[in-house]
């Protein structure tokens, strides 16, 4: 059962990575392709462990780079440190508060492109930039703090299903009940 | 707060990236077209449920919208034989005067039909995936056009039955054109990036003395190899002289639409 969590974050990203390929009316729309990725990440981050994380990173890196003009590998890197700054912070995030998830999707996607960039820059490659790209960044922050929300909603609900959940024992106790009357 | 064996889990993945990295140019293409071909069983589910569909919906078209449509076609298939005829005619006079005057025939494009079946997921750059690849004989360079005959790009990487198209505008595919009415000689080059506006590129290395009109239409020259000359590219919007007016650079709007283009022809030699 404990592999069934990673296994399902997995075909998640697999699914995610294709669906980013295939699937393009939002990109004919706003000019920008979403990316769920990064929401993954955060989700996975708050969730599960470090190895599970860094499962996630390299595959949906190597994926998403294998369907792409980046160099290969490029996207691990912003995954994964995003992955491990959340991992490593994770007590001190309201997790389970709405707005700290929207915030985490925003950060998340924002910095994943970014670092992304910033990496293929530095090894000499010559991806299109301009103004545009604020543009960019912006619709993928705003999307991603919207996504992420919905993963939460929607993994969680996917765990109940798979996984042992906690016996609830009620505070109710017939034997310490008060019996009321003269009976 | 990690344990010990989870470090070194995500050093060596880390390694892992650093390799494949550093070895980008021998390695990487070979490694990206593995891992790509991952997805192939979902491209060709999506290509199946989407042909299950287009004969659903062809099976509900009513008669008279088939029988509107066969006169149509019937009609402008008329129009191309008579135009065929004439371009007959004038391609066996072309043959006849290049023989006279010694000069070598250009050869006839020989086109693979392809259905594009994604685009590149990440925003910086411009490429397609399109359903033929070297089983189809498809080749690295290998040009690529419109069904209306406009240029699309070049062949990328080819896997076994898919193939990467880098599209005009790309930083990874310049292309050498001319202006058909006043035949100046310049290189399309990317634009920076207009998220809203895809279809403008930049056109660059035009001299000074450039006589520059808007609309005015840009064809590749044939020079540099890749692509064959004649092939529209798009038309001109406006032109301005920089580096303090030693040349010339114009923007081209695009003929073809990233957002609209299905199906491709990739010219083979």
């Amino acid at each position: 059962m404990r592999a069934v969590h990673p296994a399902l974050l997995l075909l998640a990203t697999y699914v995610a990575v294709y669906l980013e390929c295939r699937v393009t009316f939002l990109r004919d729309l706003i000019g920008v392709q979403i990316d769920f990725l990064p929401a993954i990440v955060v989700y996975a981050s708050l969730t599960s462990n470090l190895a599970t994380v860094a499962l996630l990173a390299f595959a949906g890196g190597v994926w998403f780079d294998s369907l792409s003009l980046n160099p290969t590998g490029v996207t691990v890197f912003p995954l994964l440190i995003t992955g491990m700054v959340l991992l490593w912070f994770r007590d001190l995030i309201l997790r389970d508060q709405p707005y700290a998830r929207h915030i985490l999707g925003f950060a998340a996607s924002v910095a994943v492109p970014s670092l992304s960039l910033l990496l293929m820059l530095s090894l000499g490659a010559e991806p299109l930039l301009g103004v545009g790209t604020v543009w960019t960044l912006l619709v993928l922050g705003v999307a991603g703090a919207f996504i992420t929300p919905l993963v939460f909603a929607v993994f969680d609900r996917v765990r109940l299903l798979f996984e042992f959940q906690p016996l609830e024992v009620p505070s109710f106790r017939e034997d310490r009940e008060i019996k009321r009357g003269r009976n | 707060m990690f344990k010990r064996p989870l470090y070194i889990f995500c050093a060596l993945a880390l390694l892992l990236v650093v390799v494949f990295l550093i070895l980008q140019s021998t390695w990487g293409t070979r490694m990206k077209l593995t891992v790509g071909s991952l997805f192939l069983p979902l491209f060709g589910l999506s290509s199946t449920v989407e042909t299950g569909l287009s004969k659903a919906a062809d099976k509900v078209t009513p008669r008279d919208v088939l029988l509107k449509e066969l006169e149509e076609l019937r009609v402008a298939n008329q129009k191309l034989r008579v135009l065929g005829q004439q371009a007959q005619e004038v391609f066996l006079e072309n043959q006849r005067l290049r023989g006279m005057l010694d000069r070598q025939a250009q050869a006839p494009w020989r086109v693979k039909a392809a259905r594009v079946v994604g685009r590149d997921p990440a925003n910086w750059w411009r490429m397609i995936h399109i359903d033929v690849g070297a089983r189809d004989g498809v080749t690295n360079n290998q040009p690529v056009i419109t069904a209306e005959g406009y240029l699309v790009g070049r062949i990328g990487e080819v896997g076994h039955a898919r193939a990467q198209v880098v599209l005009v505008g790309d930083p990874n595919c310049a292309v050498s054109v001319l202006v058909q009415e006043s035949r100046e000689h310049g290189v399309i080059a990317p634009a920076t990036i207009n998220p809203l506006d895809a279809s403008i590129v930049e056109l660059g290395y035009l001299s000074r003395n450039s006589i520059l009109k808007p609309d005015q239409t840009v064809v590749t020259s044939g020079m540099g190899g890749i692509f064959p000359p004649g092939i529209p590219v798009g038309r001109i919007i406006d032109f301005q002289n920089i580096g303090h007016g030693l040349y010339t650079q114009a923007r081209v709007k695009l003929a073809m639409t990233i957002s609209k283009v299905e199906e491709v022809w990739v010219i083979q030699p």
